[in-house]
């Protein structure tokens, strides 16, 4: 329990508070939230599916989403406006330990059209609905939603690719 | 609409890719569940997880989780998930040394509170039971508005049924009609969403109260009660018999001890060699007295001893204590009392003033 904590402590938090920038209130129950889900369901963790890191990752995504539209369906709190915010190009030598899933998924990402990286940026990092990435990128719902689904499914077909040799494994 | 395999699966993708940005509606999600049954694909990949720490390494990886949230964190990990989750010997982010208790000085003192605590008053319905009954009562409220909901949607996708009808046999959509069109399908998703959002609040909702039902095996205790020990300022207090001045305690051979922390308000009693009893005719009941007063204390809760070893029981989290004084152990009629006589008094265990 500890260890896990230690371990990942600092990405929960950190996409809490990303996720979570406008109702900072809520950020610490919200990892707590995330880390009583991922001790309880994690017996579900399938080491031969991904890493665990990432395992981690996607419990976090979803229940801070969740928690996102509690806020804003029971609470009435809704973020401010969003300003275009572009992605960052992300490192194929990740901490000098990439696995060869990482690698691929970063390559096949910083090919993507930068309008599909930056959608993926502000859904999945930092967290805006549908409509506020709309409003951010002065854009109907529908395209944002197309781009999203788009540069999705392009990322899971490569890393459902089959692997050819690790390059090497992050613990 | 035609519906050849590879459409079907490049509509998987399309739904699984919704499904793992967590921007998914309930129509979509039933689709995707009959699509995933039908091709035995699941069309889930690692994708996701791999962005999201792909971004958290390319963003700013500095700010770690601060030591006090870590530190309550575990603690309530510990509380709810206990032990099951293993341990793993890592130190503590906070500093482990134990307190020690002065067990002299604990017991003159004792013997002062406990001759005035045959005053003792009790709450006998635990906070636990009054917990899990809101979070019910917050259930029942959740499957009203879902049932609410989903008439609503039923309506509006009525309505958008008929604009298209009377459209079908129009040639041309003015543009009031188109907008009518938009219109009623903003408000059909919007309801499905809402609905969405209820199941899904239903759902945490449902494990919460399952958890709390549960009674938590004696193995666990004994782990965490193990654990609480490491954490400073928590006490260990040895059970002594309860006897006042011209009665003896009923039981004389219990041993055992109290684990209790004050910040935490957590704590374990552990008992040996208390006599089984019959759950229809008496039960053992736990007084909790704080150091505020002798208006301020509460039953800790009722439990049974089914066969004589040793036994132990959590004493209830969110006890509204703060600096507990006294425990004490005596023999009730079932389901408690709420003002005891202390005429069956069995031990009783003074924290250090």
């Amino acid at each position: 329990m500890d260890e896990c904590v230690r371990e990942y402590g600092g990405l929960v938090w950190r996409l809490a508070k990303k996720h979570l920038d406008h109702a900072p209130g809520e950020v610490e129950d919200a990892v707590q939230d995330v880390f009583l889900e991922l001790w309880l369901s994690a017996g579900r963790f399938d080491p031969s599916k991904g890493r665990e890191a990432s395992f981690v990752a996607t419990i976090a995504h979803r229940r801070l989403i969740d928690r996102q539209r509690e806020i804003t369906t029971r609470r009435k709190h809704h973020r401010k406006a969003a300003a275009l915010d572009h992605a960052p190009r992300l490192s194929d030598d990740i901490r000098g330990v990439s696995t060869e899933d990482q690698v691929r998924l970063a390559v096949a990402f910083n090919g993507l059209p930068e309008a599909e990286r930056d959608a993926l940026w502000m859904s999945v990092y930092r967290g805006l609905s549908h409509r506020e990435i709309g409003l951010a990128t002065e854009l109907p719902i529908g395209t944002v939603k197309s781009r999203l689904r788009r540069a999705m499914i392009r990322l899971t077909e490569i890393l459902a690719k089959p692997s050819a040799g690790m390059k090497g494994e992050a613990s | 609409m035609n519906e050849t395999p590879s459409n079907k699966l490049a509509r998987l993708a399309e739904l699984a890719a919704d499904e793992s940005l967590g921007q998914i509606s309930v129509e979509d999600r039933a689709e995707l569940e009959v699509l995933r049954e039908e091709l035995g694909e699941t069309g889930q990949s690692d994708a996701l997880g791999e962005l999201i720490t792909g971004f958290d390494a390319a963003n700013d990886g500095a700010e770690e989780m601060p030591a006090d949230v870590a530190a309550r964190l575990i603690a309530r990990g510990r509380a709810v998930v206990g032990a099951s989750s293993g341990s793993s010997g890592v130190p503590l982010p906070f500093d482990p040394p134990r307190s020690s208790v002065g067990w002299k000085a604990a017991l003159v003192a004792a013997v002062v509170v406990a001759a005035v605590s045959v005053t003792v008053a009790v709450i006998t319905v635990s906070n636990r039971t009054r917990a899990t009954e809101a979070w019910n009562a917050e259930r029942q409220t959740l499957l009203a508005k879902v049932e609410s909901n989903q008439s609503l949607l039923a309506e509006a996708r009525g309505a958008t049924e008929q604009l298209r009808l009377a459209l079908a046999e129009a040639e041309d959509l003015t543009e009031t009609q188109r907008a009518q069109i938009l219109a009623t399908r903003e408000r059909e998703l919007e309801f499905a969403q809402q609905l969405a959002d209820a199941t899904s609040t239903i759902d945490a909702l449902n494990t919460t109260i399952a958890m709390y039902e549960q009674p938590i095996p004696s193995e666990v205790l004994a782990v965490n009660r193990q654990k609480l020990l490491d954490v400073p300022n928590t006490v260990q207090i040895a059970w002594a018999p309860f006897d006042v001045e011209g009665g003896p305690a009923e039981q004389r051979s219990v041993t055992g001890d109290v684990v209790w922390n004050d910040e935490m308000e957590e704590g374990y009693l552990r008992f040996v060699g208390l006599e089984p009893n019959d759950p229809n005719v008496e039960q053992y009941q736990v007084w909790v007295v704080d150091r505020r007063g002798m208006e301020q204390k509460v039953s800790g809760g009722v439990f049974d001893v089914n066969a004589k070893g040793e036994i132990i029981v959590p004493i209830d989290p969110s006890l509204d204590v703060s600096r507990v004084s006294l425990f004490a152990i005596t023999i009730e009629e079932p389901g408690g009392t709420v003002v005891p006589d202390l005429r069956r008094r069995v031990v009783y265990a003074p924290v250090e003033g």
